[in-house]
């Protein structure tokens, strides 16, 4: 059975073969006519294609796209999500609790001591630092110093 | 300038940019959706959807470089995607005659059979293709791309695009061989 070079007749439609390919066919086309009709009808075929009614672009398709893309622009526009600013706020709030010394052990331990004052005082300068809570904690808790350098703001 | 008051401006100069490109070449983005879905409605649905991921991934569009064929393959790609779910609940191949059944109108749509009508017989043919052949003989007879640039745009080789269009072709010749009949003849 002969062989039909059939991919190749539409590159060689569109001339997009290599030169060694377009000799080949060109060869093959000589001696075949079915492959010659293939080639006309193929020509043929993309006049009427290219003749042929394309289908109607809705004229209001493109704003309700160019609305859609703006309404999206808008929403990130200020690009922080509400959940993103309650789990930052969260965060937050645990490390200032973590801060705080756990053990309520009362005496004279002086490191102790300092530790508690030095935390306090990095918890009052922090930006979300609970003034009551931090007021409260320093009167009631029962260690036997001062917090002479906090002052209440 | 301060970079909080320079930063709106810089995205409303790509908003703005992006939305000049769009424009510039909308109707060859919705005349490919509709080749591909096959009807207005899902047409305009897919390229909204493709403008959308455009716009989400603008910032990695290489400037200087065809926005048509950037926004082309992202819809040649949204609508895949899309198929493929339609494939993994209907069991029907991309590639295998009986897959141009996506582009069909729902049965008893009016305005989906008057769509039809309109068509005429060529564009109804090729609506009949499978897939794949009728995007690679909508970008390369219809739109006129190299096959490089159709290649690109349907993420394949060369050698494929050539393949799907040939197969295409004589696909059409076979459903429109009257017409190429009387158009040889001179009767059209």
């Amino acid at each position: 059975m002969r062989s039909h070079p059939s991919d190749l007749l539409s590159g060689y439609v569109d001339g997009t073969l290599s030169r060694a390919e377009h000799v080949g066919i060109e060869e093959h086309l000589a001696t075949c006519i079915e492959c010659r009709k293939t080639v006309d009808e193929v020509r043929t075929l993309q006049i009427l294609l290219r003749a042929a009614p394309q289908p109607t672009v809705p004229p209001a398709a493109l704003s309700r796209t160019l609305a859609l893309l703006e309404a999206r622009r808008s929403e990130h526009r200020w690009g922080v999500p509400r959940w993103s600013v309650a789990a930052a706020a969260g965060v937050a709030a645990l490390i200032v609790a973590l801060q705080w010394p756990i053990d309520p052990s009362p005496g004279p331990d002086s490191a102790k001591h300092a530790g508690f004052q030095s935390h306090a005082e990095v918890s009052l300068a922090h930006p979300l630092a609970d003034m009551a809570l931090v007021t409260y904690l320093a009167t009631h808790l029962p260690y036997d110093f001062e917090l002479t350098s906090v002052e209440p703001r | 300038m301060t970079k909080a008051q320079t930063q709106p401006d810089a995205r409303a100069g790509t908003a703005n940019q992006f939305a000049t490109l769009l424009r510039e070449h909308w109707d060859r983005a919705y005349r490919f959706a509709y080749h591909l879905a096959g009807n207005a409605q899902e047409a305009e649905d897919l390229v909204q959807q493709a403008s959308l991921e455009a716009f989400a991934a603008f910032g990695r569009f290489q400037r200087g470089s065809r926005f048509d064929h950037w926004l082309m393959r992202i819809l040649h790609n949204s609508f895949i995607d899309g198929a493929r779910r339609a494939k993994r609940k209907r069991f029907v191949s991309l590639e295998e005659p009986g897959v141009g059944a996506l582009a069909a109108p729902a049965s008893g749509d009016p305005a989906a059979g008057l769509e039809t009508a309109l068509d005429g017989p060529v564009l109804q043919a090729v609506k009949a293709l499978p897939l794949e052949f009728r995007a690679a003989v909508f970008l390369v007879d219809l739109e006129g791309y190299a096959y490089e640039e159709a290649a690109a745009v349907m993420h394949c080789p060369v050698g494929t695009v050539r393949s799907r269009l040939h197969r295409g072709r004589l696909a059409l010749r076979e459903a429109l061989g009257d017409y190429i009949d009387a158009a040889r003849r001179g009767d059209l």
